[in-house]
């Protein structure tokens, strides 16, 4: 019988993947992907994760986990598995998989989308499972300190490196996607920001009026935050109001750099806290909404299976199919950050080794179904709108005119009136060049949600959806700063103990006020780059996840080579090859490519040309001399994960190879066998 | 002995919220008790205010949200 069902879903599944592929040339339904996506993911959990499961790991349900050992009815509880779930979803879900597709579908909606289902079924599933499963087996200890552990002292450094900087720039990348949604967008701007008070009032209600009363907080704060779109629209139309947040690029990032400064040092309950309970709200109530109202409509999809800009030359960000969607897409396939959450978090909530496969694996696929709705969002708009949204001005000739005459002779038609209509219709001053994935996934959200529950709210959709992404983001980035003030400190303890004290303000503001230069710099030079800052960030972003990846899976690779596993160490061992191959290219090309466009070296080589023959227009060469430094200092970070992706695989080779020959190796962590007293254990 | 007809759909009812509460993260100051209940008896247990405070500040240590 499972046999039988295994047959079906395989042709299912290639029937669907045929039905895509031999579509070129007209347009192609939604249901198509999902069916295809649906079809994988299940071939993936039920033979793929449950043989590895089985067979690899040998995960045993008559284990007692650290849960239920260390039991502290705090952090360590045995959680019923539907709701560790739930809670490792929401960790893992942010704001990458639904704006890495958005860029990658540039390339047209093929790639990106194959690269979703098979990356996440053969990698950023593994990944995440066999992380928690490592994790589980050591009391959940971290990334960090297992990298430290299983392959010694140059791993351990490596990995906290990885994750340092894979934060610093993840943080300005989402702080440009944020602002790019802003700009001279009044209510855009004036929702966004309503959602600080909306956050503070949530904080000081669960404080001090009602405490602890989450549910009730969450639902009055969810009520103010729509309240907050619709307000928006209301000052829209006040010209004094309108004319208030009508702000540009630069003062929105120093908000931002501020908000970030303000949310690290304040008190986690008053900020931090009530915004992640809206979030994880708003994220999960919106994606079901999402997914219902694709399955309900079944749009068609409007992009090319292949644009041409597969050569290389696209003007969402620069660099050939290959790496570039691969490095494009991360999150939505297989993210290294996941890997942070798999150790630590999630293995103290795990009631059995039984539900490793659900949570890790699971929870991924789900993960990279929301990175297809995605693709889905951006590909099912009009090519030529989608370019138009995304593409910096500078490169499609400065003006709006110029552009659509580009992007009409590049074969994706499209007229100033059209997206002039557009922009009237979601309530937004223009469209044009609002890079960076949100405003266009808006328009792609809205144009479904509107196509379910009525067209006459378009503009209410589509400021609901930059909300919904804003308020995750923003999560993310303050989550993610103080995250990055504790690994500093942490560090900076080394030099002077005072300053590793996390409750001592001068060592709080002082570490705060660094990691929030450090990607506020970032930020800053993205914001006032005239071809947008997305085309440099998110590329360097997307390096930077796939390195701890690779850092993840090498760490992981090592433990299963350590506890005999040896022969089938390949389902680690070969998404590390592949990242490895993808990453190295990436960071070659980004370093040392030619072309201007795609190397940071040559980019920077190219404006310190042009600036010298006075080749600039004024306002370029203002900015011209930050634009060259950025780019050198991405070069710099660029060969640093190079070099820091080359130490951990060599060292995991390294112990690798001497525990084959018999050659001593650090000793395997694993905390010893003990039998677990839960009931359902007793006949497993 | 066998339940009312009317006491079924209450039960399914008070089931979904359990499980609500519980993907919600709402419940985990009852789990607390019950735990300690079990485990420390004791011990007088931490109010809710003082558990949720307690709670919030461990769980932002670490690495909490992705990207």
């Amino acid at each position: 019988m499972r046999r039988l069902w295994g047959l079906v879903l395989a042709a299912g599944s290639a029937f669907a993947l045929a039905g895509i592929a031999l579509n070129r040339g007209e347009s192609i339904n939604a249901l198509w992907l999902l069916a295809a996506a649906g079809c994988i993911y299940t071939l993936g959990y039920r033979w793929y994760a449950a043989w590895i499961a089985a067979r690899v790991l040998a995960c045993d349900p008559s284990r007692a986990t650290p849960a239920e050992r260390l039991d502290n009815g705090r952090d360590y509880v045995p959680t019923a598995r539907w709701i560790v779930f739930g809670h490792h979803f929401a960790a893992i879900a942010g704001p990458g998989p639904l704006i890495g597709p958005t860029l990658a579908a540039q390339f047209g909606y093929l790639p990106g989308t194959l690269w979703i289902l098979i990356g996440a079924v053969l990698g950023g599933c593994v990944q995440d499972m066999v992380v928690l499963f490592a994790s589980t087996r050591r009391d959940g200890r971290t990334l960090g300190q297992m990298a430290r552990d299983e392959l010694g002292p140059v791993g351990g450094l490596a990995a906290l490196f990885g994750t340092l900087a894979i934060m610093i720039i993840l943080i300005a990348v989402l702080g440009l996607v944020v602002v790019n949604a802003m700009r001279h967008s009044a209510w855009a701007a004036s929702t966004v920001f309503a959602t600080i008070p909306v956050a503070l009032l949530v904080g000081l209600y669960l404080r001090s009026l009602r405490p602890a009363r989450v549910a009730e907080a969450t639902a009055i704060g969810v009520v103010l935050l729509l309240a907050a779109v619709v307000g928006g629209g209301w000052i829209d139309h006040q010209p004094a109001l309108r004319a208030l947040f009508d702000l540009d690029g630069r003062t929105l990032a120093w908000f931002v750099m501020g908000y970030g400064f303000v949310a690290a040092i304040l008190p986690v309950w008053l900020l931090l806290a009530p915004r992640d309970y809206l979030s994880t709200f708003l994220k999960i109530g919106t994606i079901v909404l999402l997914a219902v109202a694709i399955l309900v409509l079944r749009p068609e999809l409007r992009m090319p299976a292949l644009t041409r800009f597969v050569d290389g030359s696209g003007p969402v960000f620069a660099g050939k199919l290959f790496p570039f969607v691969f490095i494009t897409i991360a999150c939505g396939a297989i993210s290294g950050f996941h890997a942070l959450i798999s150790s630590g978090t999630t293995p103290k909530l795990l009631r059995s080794e039984r539900d490793i496969r659900l949570v890790g694996y699971g929870a991924m696929l789900v993960e990279s179904g929301v990175a297809v709705m995605a693709m889905i969002a951006a590909t099912l708009l009009d090519p030529g709108v989608y370019f138009a949204i995304n593409s910096p001005l500078a490169l499609l000739g400065g003006t709006p005119d110029a552009a659509v005459a580009t992007l009409t002779q590049w074969g994706f038609p499209v007229t100033a009136a059209q997206m002039q209509a557009l922009a009237r219709q979601v309530g937004e001053a223009t469209l044009f060049a609002r890079t960076g994935g949100a405003p266009s996934l808006a328009v792609g959200m809205a144009d479904i949600l509107a196509g379910v529950f009525g067209t006459r709210l378009l503009a209410l959709w589509y400021h609901f959806a930059i909300m919904f992404e804003a308020v995750f983001i923003l999560t993310t980035l303050d989550a993610g700063t103080r995250v990055g003030r504790f690994m500093l400190q942490d560090a900076l303890s080394g030099l002077w103990a005072p300053l590793g004290r996390t409750s001592w303000y001068p060592s709080v503001v002082l570490s705060s006020a660094l990691v929030v230069a450090a990607w506020g710099y970032f930020l800053y030079v993205g914001v006032i780059d005239p071809y947008g800052g997305i085309n440099m960030l998110w590329p360097l972003f997307g390096i930077s996840n796939q390195m701890l990846a690779a850092i993840a899976l090498a760490v992981v690779t090592a433990i299963l080579v350590k506890s005999g596993q040896a022969r089938r160490a390949w389902i680690s061992g070969l998404p590390l090859a592949w990242l490895a191959v993808v990453t190295s290219t990436a960071a070659w090309q980004k370093l040392f490519s030619a072309n201007p466009k795609i190397g940071f070296l040559a980019g920077a080589g190219d404006l310190a040309g042009k600036l010298a023959q006075g080749a600039l227009p004024p306002d370029k060469a203002a900015v011209a001399g930050q634009l060259i430094l950025n780019q050198r200092i991405d070069a710099v970070l660029t060969a640093l994960f190079l070099l820091v992706l080359w130490t951990v695989i060599m060292d995991m080779l390294r112990i690798s190879w001497r525990h084959v020959q018999g050659a001593p190796v650090p000793r395997s962590a694993e905390a010893p066998y003990q039998r677990s007293a839960l009931p359902e254990a007793a006949h497993a | 002995m066998p339940d009312r007809p009317a006491a079924a759909p209450r039960r399914l009812v008070r089931a979904l919220h359990e499980v609500l509460r519980g993907a919600a993260g709402t419940d985990a100051y009852d789990q607390y008790l019950v735990h300690q209940r079990r485990h420390h008896p004791e011990a007088p247990p931490l109010s809710r205010a003082a558990f949720f405070r307690e709670q919030l500040a461990a769980r932002w240590e670490g690495v909490r949200r992705c990207c």
